[in-house]
């Protein structure tokens, strides 16, 4: 199964304007599926370097990095779970929709992607 | 070095020039040589180390922050970046992280005849330290010290303190941590159309963390004391919004 056709589930969750595979070392677009309004390189560049920033803190706390980040706007969500060979997964939510079962959709995917 | 590098751009000259600059005191001049550098070399670390130094010299502590951190990204073993990150730790009082970065920089350059000394002089500073709470912190009135940290926008300590895990106060460079982990959510946030960022939450083991912005210069960050709090966000709202008439009752 190729990468977009992973991501085809959570793209098609209600409220999900796109969802991609980043690379976390360069923050590049790896694969995604993303709707007009959303631009994938500068989600995914800064999806990966907010990523770091939260892998940083968790060191400093003393903790495992986390499984799961979202950044809550008010115009939507950006939800980032990294997954193993150093990618990340992305998708950006709109405001308003239930980020629930794309969380679910993510996590599901972390192992399958890496 | 000048026409050197007039020459040939991509000269690696630029690491003395920008060096011999810096210690001119000629900042300006030294900063366009760093940056261009960096431009050429972004995933040098000696680029970004010089960069940090002239940031640091600026008296721009946050950005020679940013720089030293990044040079380590791409060389964990960068003695200078650890000196550099020792001294803003010092300089920020926050004495624990500057003597882990002065072992460190003491590890891979243990003839620096400077960083022994550097040492004693945070260890001693560190003893004479102990941290305390603030009067009237909301943080504690609430009953969540050791999970819960109220900082600046620089990643100064306001109020509060987190534990780590297995129970040990964790160390002082959370502050900084979650400062550019804040700017970097405003900047996503305000990039990608996600309006103003309103907070950011964290999954994973131990527990989950809740991070809000109680005001335009504030950041409080709760942790969860399980592995499951599914009110841990409400808290975290409730705790922002007492940090911040706190925090406006002060100034």
């Amino acid at each position: 199964m190729t990468l977009p056709e992973l991501l085809e589930p959570a793209v098609r969750t209600s409220g999900v304007a796109g969802a991609m595979v980043v690379s976390r070392d360069d923050g590049l677009l790896v694969a995604g599926t993303i709707r007009s309004q959303v631009n994938g390189s500068a989600v995914a560049a800064l999806a990966s370097r907010l990523a770091e920033r939260v892998r940083v803190l968790a060191e400093a706390m003393g903790r495992a990095e986390p499984e799961l980040i979202e950044l809550w706007g008010s115009e939507g969500t950006l939800l980032a779970a990294p997954a193993g060979a150093g990618l990340l997964l992305v998708a950006v939510v709109s405001s308003g929709a239930d980020p629930e079962p794309v969380r679910r959709e993510l996590l599901r995917l972390t192992d399958k992607v890496a | 070095m000048k026409l050197q590098l007039a020459r040939d751009p991509a000269s690696l000259v630029f690491l003395l020039l920008g060096e011999a600059l810096r210690r001119q005191g000629d900042l300006a001049a030294a900063l366009v040589i760093a940056e261009s550098g960096v431009a050429w070399y972004p995933e040098m670390a000696g680029a970004w180390d010089l960069l940090a130094r002239v940031r640091s010299d600026q008296g721009e502590g946050d950005l020679a922050f940013d720089a030293w951190t990044t040079a380590l990204r791409f060389d964990p073993d960068h003695a200078g970046a650890h000196k550099g990150l020792a001294f803003l730790a010092f300089r920020a009082g926050e004495l624990d992280r500057s003597a882990r970065h002065v072992r460190r920089a003491l590890e891979l350059s243990p003839a620096d005849p400077a960083l022994g000394e550097v040492l004693a002089r945070v260890s001693r500073a560190a003893v004479a330290r102990a941290p305390v709470e603030p009067a009237g912190s909301p943080l504690f009135a609430a009953g969540v010290s050791g999970r819960a940290l109220l900082v600046d926008l620089r990643g100064g300590l306001l109020d509060g303190r987190v534990e780590s895990p297995a129970g040990t106060l964790a160390g002082n460079e959370i502050g900084p941590a979650l400062a550019g982990l804040s700017r970097d959510a405003e900047r996503t946030a305000r990039l990608l159309g996600l309006g103003r960022w309103r907070r950011i939450s964290l999954a994973g083991k131990p527990g989950p963390v809740e991070i809000r912005g109680p005001t335009s210069d504030s950041i409080l960050m709760l942790t969860g004391p399980a592995a499951t709090e599914p009110d841990l966000g409400a808290e975290a709202d409730r705790l922002a919004s007492a940090s911040g008439a706190w925090l406006e009752a002060l100034r």
